[in-house]
């Protein structure tokens, strides 16, 4: 009987984190004021995970408190609580709670100095907020070489206590590339790593915490991977793992795209998740490139088949239908969805089998608008108002020059516009 | 060790600055257009250059050199075909293109809309500025009026009382009027002040103060390059703002007496609209940065948002600043600019990426 109330408290709790979505923006920071204290239990965890993104624009008044600037270099690897996201890839936000009490009880003079300081701080002083992080960093680093986390698994202990070490250097990393995910890894971004990793090469397992909290900041892990064994460095296993689960998760969540975006999104989805599938094969070794390997073909035939039946066989009809007559509004942004949706496909159709089908839809939306734009240019009877016509038939003939131009290119698109004002020169007016 | 000065490639004025193109080829997005010592125009390209400096090309030469998108080719023509070489021509030409549709359907609901409050705008600065002669004979009279003068019922009935006490303030009605008529066009852009509907350059140099604002409020909290980037965009706006008061100031002043403007009109008139093309020179470039910022709500998209906008941010031109007050300032700033223009890497791709110039024609739909 207890237990059935315990669960049924459980799912109100969890029905609460959706009800507050909904909730004015007032209201929404009253729950979420009340909810902080205890924010570290498990069904209030997951109904601020799924709060976090509106508390992120509304920043709510929170305490300050010191494990802000402790979680701050691992607050990436947090796992997003999602039936998607593959179990293994990242720290959970329950260990903050034991770890803060375990430098509390490790460290307790330096805890209390640090407080001190931290309340006498304002927010709006970020150069001294990163002084007095730089110091709790290094005081749970002792703390964690002292004795690991108790109860916490010693894994997540250790990778703590890794990512502690190099914490300086990780957020350095981060006010110079702040964007996250960090889309490019070029070659700025290349020669601070460099740095970095060898600066921090005396320094125990500091790389390999550097490594993964630098990782779990990119949208593609593999690429840091990739770059690595090129460099001929170590990639630590903890790496590895992390950076194909992060690829499952990309998997994962394609299968979500599949059903819920539109065709436009669709196409872009595939060509991230092929570019991210390229660099693991590229990336891995061994047994982990044979799972890689394993994952990417089912990947291919599931992204071919996505995108064949809600771009490639449908696109060259919507267009032509949300073309016809003097086209609304939202027939047009209908139409230019397809077109964008199909010149996404073209990049990636090759890697998938469909570059001949996608060429060959593209050709027909390009007959169409050709056709369109000839039977406009055509003699036709004058309502009477030569320069209403005249504008009419112009508006119409842009329109189809516009699709070919998202669909094939500006070049395309030029050609056919250049030749478009010749004969619209020709027209009365 | 001494910092390198770049003062010299600070335009001197803003002819000089040349006037903002808005562009969907995104290595064009804000350039500008000038003339050359010959008189004939030609482009301002900042993004080309990893510097301060920027590339200056014939206008001609532009369809031959850079891919454009067929939204530019209609644009490149139009601007060239009016001879656009301020702010207001250069609006003009664009939206008359963005009418076209080759930019998208949104982006004509857009400049129809923009077109049409621009009209709405003339009428309702013609109507402010003949009550504000009437009030200065019959304050009574002219309350009442105020409170119609959106309507146009009430409009015309503004107009028809002018004509009426026309005899009483010693006035030729007809060619008060006319003059009345000239100056609202002169200065609905700016708007008066005691108006009841903001003018467009006035609403952006509010639009300025809020961003300054609130991107001011962003980088508070921050340390990062991003935040350097931020501070520095608001010590530009700030700078820019500071100036725009001034010239507001002028602006309403001048203004705040039509009659004595109509007077006087051989000097007066050429005052406002000094004041009023200034403003326009000031805030041109400002808008579609500020609406990069507002469109950018996520942290990832703020810190990208402030990555695109730094390299486009219209700096002062040198004789436009009070040289016993700004000038050292205003030549700091620029000099400050050059640590984070990075390299355009994609623009030797030559075909222009869809996904940038999707973004260029979003912000187009925003635009006043």
């Amino acid at each position: 009987m207890a237990d059935d109330g315990a669960q049924d408290g459980f799912e109100s709790l969890l029905m609460l984190g959706s009800t507050l979505q909904h909730l004015p923006d007032e209201k929404f920071l009253a729950v979420i004021d009340k909810l902080a204290i205890v924010s570290q239990m498990a069904p209030v965890a997951a109904i601020f995970d799924e709060a976090r993104p509106r508390m992120r624009v509304l920043k709510p008044q929170r305490p300050r408190s010191l494990q802000r600037p402790l979680c701050r270099p691992f607050e990436d690897l947090f796992a997003v609580r999602s039936p998607i996201a593959a179990s293994d890839s990242l720290l959970d936000r329950s260990v903050i709670g034991p770890l803060w009490r375990h430098v509390e009880a490790s460290e307790p003079a330096a805890v209390r100095t640090l407080q001190a300081i931290y309340k006498q701080t304002p927010a709006t002083d970020p150069q001294k907020n990163f002084e007095i992080g730089g110091q709790v960093w290094r005081v749970t680093a002792t703390a964690l070489a002292k004795a690991p986390i108790p109860e916490v698994d010693p894994e997540v202990s250790a990778l703590i206590r890794d990512i502690m070490l190099a914490a300086v250097a990780v957020e350095t990393f981060k006010r110079k590339f702040p964007l996250r995910p960090l889309a490019r890894f070029g070659d700025s971004e290349k020669a601070l790593v460099k740095e970095q990793l060898d600066a921090l090469s005396t320094v125990a397992t500091a790389g390999r915490g550097y490594l993964v909290a630098i990782a779990a900041r990119m949208a593609s892990p593999t690429e840091l991977l990739c770059w690595l064994r090129e460099a001929g460095r170590t990639v630590p296993p903890i790496l590895e793992r992390f950076a194909l689960s992060k690829v499952t998760d990309s998997i994962n969540q394609f299968d979500q795209h599949i059903v819920q975006v539109d065709p436009e999104n669709l196409a872009g989805r595939a060509q991230e998740l092929l570019a991210i599938l390229e660099t693991a094969d590229a990336a891995t070794s061994g047994a982990a490139r044979a799972t890689v390997k394993g994952q990417a073909d089912a990947v291919k035939i599931k992204v071919r088949d996505a995108l064949k039946s809600h771009v490639i066989d449908v696109a060259a009809a919507g267009i032509a239908s949300a073309m016809t007559g003097e086209a609304s509004r939202d027939s047009l942004l209908a139409a230019e969805g397809y077109a964008r949706a199909l010149a996404k496909t073209r990049k990636s159709a090759g890697k998938v089998g469909l570059g001949t089908a996608t060429d060959s839809a593209i050709q027909s939306v390009r007959r169409n608008c050709m056709g369109r734009i000839d039977d406009l240019l055509k003699p036709a009877p004058s309502s009477g108002d030569p320069a209403a016509d005249y504008a009419k038939t112009r508006t119409q003939v842009f329109q189809s020059v516009r699709i070919i131009e998202l669909v094939d290119g500006a070049s395309a698109g030029r050609d056919v516009l250049a030749d478009a004002q010749r004969r619209l020169k020709a027209l009365p007016r | 060790m001494a910092t390198r000065s770049f003062d010299h490639l600070l335009p001197s004025t803003f002819e000089e600055r040349g006037a903002t193109v808005p562009f969907t080829t995104p290595i064009l997005a804000d350039s500008r257009v000038r003339k050359d010592w010959r008189d004939k125009l030609e482009i301002v390209i900042g993004q080309f250059s990893g510097g301060p400096g920027a590339i200056v090309i014939p206008w001609t030469a532009v369809g031959e050199m850079i891919s454009l998108t067929t939204h530019d080719v209609l644009l490149h023509e139009e601007v060239m075909a009016r001879r656009a070489l301020d702010p207001y021509t250069v609006r003009m030409a664009a939206l008359e293109v963005a009418k076209s549709g080759l930019a998208g359907p949104d982006v004509v609901e857009a400049a129809t809309q923009c077109l049409a409050a621009d009209e709405e705008a003339k009428a309702l600065n013609q109507v402010v500025l003949i009550l504000k002669v009437i009030e200065e004979a019959e304050p009574t009279q002219a309350k009442a009026l105020m409170r119609e003068i959106t309507s146009p019922d009430g409009q015309e009935r503004i107009r028809e009382t002018l004509f009426a006490i026309a005899d009483r303030l010693q006035l030729d009605a007809k060619a008060f009027d006319n003059r009345l008529s000239e100056l609202g066009v002169a200065t609905y852009a700016v708007g008066t002040a005691w108006s009841p509907s903001e003018g467009r350059l006035r609403k952006l140099v509010s639009r300025l103060g809020e961003f300054s604002a609130s991107i001011a409020d962003w980088a508070s909290e921050r340390l990062s390059e991003a935040a350097d980037q931020a501070h520095f965009t608001v010590e530009l706006a700030n700078h820019t703002l500071k100036i725009a008061t001034e010239v507001l100031r002028k602006f309403d002043a001048l203004v705040g007496s039509p009659r004595s403007i109509v007077m006087e009109w051989d000097v007066k008139s050429g005052e406002v609209r000094g004041q009023a093309t200034r403003l326009a020179w000031l805030v041109d470039g400002w808008e579609p940065l500020i609406e990069t910022w507002t469109s950018a709500v996520a942290e990832a998209e703020q810190i990208a948002a402030l990555e695109s906008i730094v390299p486009r941010l219209p700096f002062i031109p040198a004789k436009e600043v009070d040289p016993d007050k700004d000038e050292k300032a205003n030549n700091d700033l620029f000099g400050k600019k050059r640590r984070w223009v990075r390299m355009n890497e994609d623009w030797k791709t030559g075909e222009p990426d869809s996904e940038l110039v999707h973004r260029l024609e979003m912000l187009k739909t925003r635009a006043t």
